[in-house]
């Protein structure tokens, strides 16, 4: 009530009690008020027992619902960080669990390896798979046969946009799968004690004197990255004809044509026979299915050349233009004549482009 | 040193998100700000309970001055939080009487000790508000926590309750006020 205190002001009684009007009352207590304006009101109180006690119920009020509040907000955090995740006090690593665990798993596959009951190296084993190295956990599909003559045809037979999408899904999961694992072995080697890792450490030493041995590999290593790509399967028109009615199919072809035009990147494509990968992805070779290529992606005058290593090259060492489809946020299609390799890539082609032009300019 | 654009720009833009009401924003506050806060505490008599403790109540005062437009980015936001957990623990420090660790000025704690008495009375009237509030039941409890509380305006209370206008939300709050210093008085 502005009007009691310009009374009190203007008229200087000091007992006019200007805690009686309530918004005012709200606005002293809540800090509404500019300093002179507090000054003269709390002059008033230290004459008006009367005020204070209404200044400190007030307060009390005023606070307690603040209080309330944030007691309520901390609450809801805490459910939502443990909703989220867990909370900083409980998040403590079992580090003693997981040296334990590493100790006994490496023990175990040290003591394998060195009796042979698990094959390591160029014998392929199912074991030796699992142990040593990330596995693809399943394949897509069989590889279709490189046919020169159906690839007139290959227009006809693209993907819908669906259809590219749970392609992507499934390269999804399978990286998904080897980067867990990746991160097991990653956790292992770091919490493996010195006497347990002594398996693991003969096993390295093996694979170092093999990396020495090869330049090859240092020189591809040099220029590009190595990836794996998942071949897969054709989609007839007739599939796509029973699956569909007439009209969708001519729009599913069209929104793929224009999402090809759209969303691709020239590339080339150099095939080599697996016979030429390098020792250490020899190795890796063998433990991976017939679905799986082995690719090196390089950067060749600037643009990205797609080196795949396969049992049965078509068109061995000669280059030949392919084209690249970026799929959700992770994936990679790469159509040579009518044959479609996926990859896995977080960040698709632009995280791509960058580790190639950091590598090139290293 | 001042802060570089781009964290500038992305503390810009969890402002905007405490500001429209977006909880999630405070969560993203304390995944980046935990690591420190905890590592103040901690180096300072502190358990990681004692910080996370700390982290929650700071990030609340963050939300109350940015939502009743009392706060100003002049600095980073993990910058504030640091400095508000800082004078949180010290002021805890001095209630549960630990030792004083040399990061905290005895000047600071000195004053709060006389505060302590304070606190008790202070949670024994929050305890009585919270049980009345909880009584006057909704609307009331939620209009009166955002005019006192997060210290909207009417208008913005009006907007988010759903009533017609500020002057109705002005009418509904005497009644809801009275209402609870009605239940108070018991």
């Amino acid at each position: 009530m502005g009007s009691l205190l310009e009374n009190n002001t203007m008229t200087n009684q000091p007992n006019i009690h200007w805690t009686r009007d309530t918004e005012l009352l709200e606005q002293f207590v809540m800090h509404r008020l500019d300093d002179a304006r507090r000054k003269e009101l709390e002059a008033h109180l230290l004459t008006c027992e009367g005020c204070q006690r209404a200044v400190k119920d007030e307060q009390v009020l005023v606070l307690g619902m603040k209080r309330v509040g944030r007691d309520a907000m901390k609450a809801r955090l805490r459910e939502r960080l443990a909703a989220g995740q867990a909370p900083l006090a409980a998040r403590k690593i079992p580090w003693m669990q997981i040296t334990s665990a590493a100790a006994v798993v490496i023990l175990v596959v040290g003591l394998g390896i060195y009796n042979k009951w698990i094959p390591f190296g160029t014998e392929k084993d199912e074991f030796a798979g699992d142990a040593a190295q990330p596995q693809p956990v399943e394949t897509l599909a069989k590889a279709p046969e490189v046919n020169q003559e159906k690839a007139g045809k290959a227009e006809e037979s693209k993907p819908t946009e669906e259809s590219r999408s749970r392609e992507a899904d499934q390269l999804r999961d399978r990286t998904d799968d080897k980067a867990a694992q990746l991160e097991l072995e990653r956790r292992v080697a770091e919490a493996a004690p010195s006497a347990a890792g002594a398996a693991a450490k003969k096993d390295e030493v093996a694979v170092n004197e093999l990396t020495d041995a090869d330049t090859r590999e240092k020189k591809l290593a040099a220029q590009g990255v190595w990836v794996e790509g998942v071949v897969i399967p054709e989609q007839s028109t007739d599939d796509l004809k029973r699956a569909m009615p007439q009209t969708q199919l001519l729009q599913s072809q069209q929104a793929a044509r224009l999402m090809q035009k759209a969303n691709t990147t020239a590339v080339t494509v150099t095939e080599m026979p697996v016979e030429e990968l390098p020792p250490t992805q020899q190795m890796r070779q063998q433990r991976l299915d017939n679905q799986t290529v082995q690719t090196m992606i390089e950067q060749q005058d600037g643009n990205l050349n797609f080196v795949l290593f396969r049992q049965a090259p078509q068109q061995k060492l000669k280059s030949h233009a392919a084209t690249l489809e970026q799929v959700g946020n992770d994936s990679l299609i790469i159509t040579v004549g009518n044959e479609r390799i996926g990859y896995n890539i977080q960040g698709g082609l632009d995280a791509l482009q960058q580790t190639k032009q950091a590598k090139t300019k290293k | 040193m001042s802060p570089s654009f781009s964290l500038i720009q992305s503390d810009q833009r969890l402002v905007e998100q405490l500001q429209a009401g977006n909880e999630q924003a405070l969560v993203a506050l304390y995944q980046a700000n935990r690591k420190p806060i905890a590592a103040f505490v901690t180096r300072n008599n502190g358990t990681p309970d004692d910080a996370e403790d700390m982290l929650q109540e700071a990030l609340v005062i963050l939300w109350e001055r940015v939502r009743s437009g009392k706060f100003e980015l002049t600095a980073q936001l993990s910058t504030f939080l640091y400095a508000t957990v800082r004078n949180l623990w010290h002021r805890r420090l001095s209630r549960m009487k630990r030792e004083i660790p040399s990061e905290v000025d005895p000047e600071r704690v000195e004053d709060d000790r006389a505060s302590a008495l304070d606190e008790l009375i202070d949670d024994e009237q929050t305890r009585m508000v919270r049980t009345a509030l909880n009584k006057l039941g909704e609307p009331c409890r939620t209009l009166l926590l955002l005019f006192y509380w997060e210290e909207l305006s009417t208008e913005q209370i009006a907007t988010q309750m759903g009533f017609a206008n500020a002057d109705t939300v002005k009418s509904k709050k005497y009644q809801c006020k009275k209402a609870l210093e009605k239940i108070l008085r018991g």
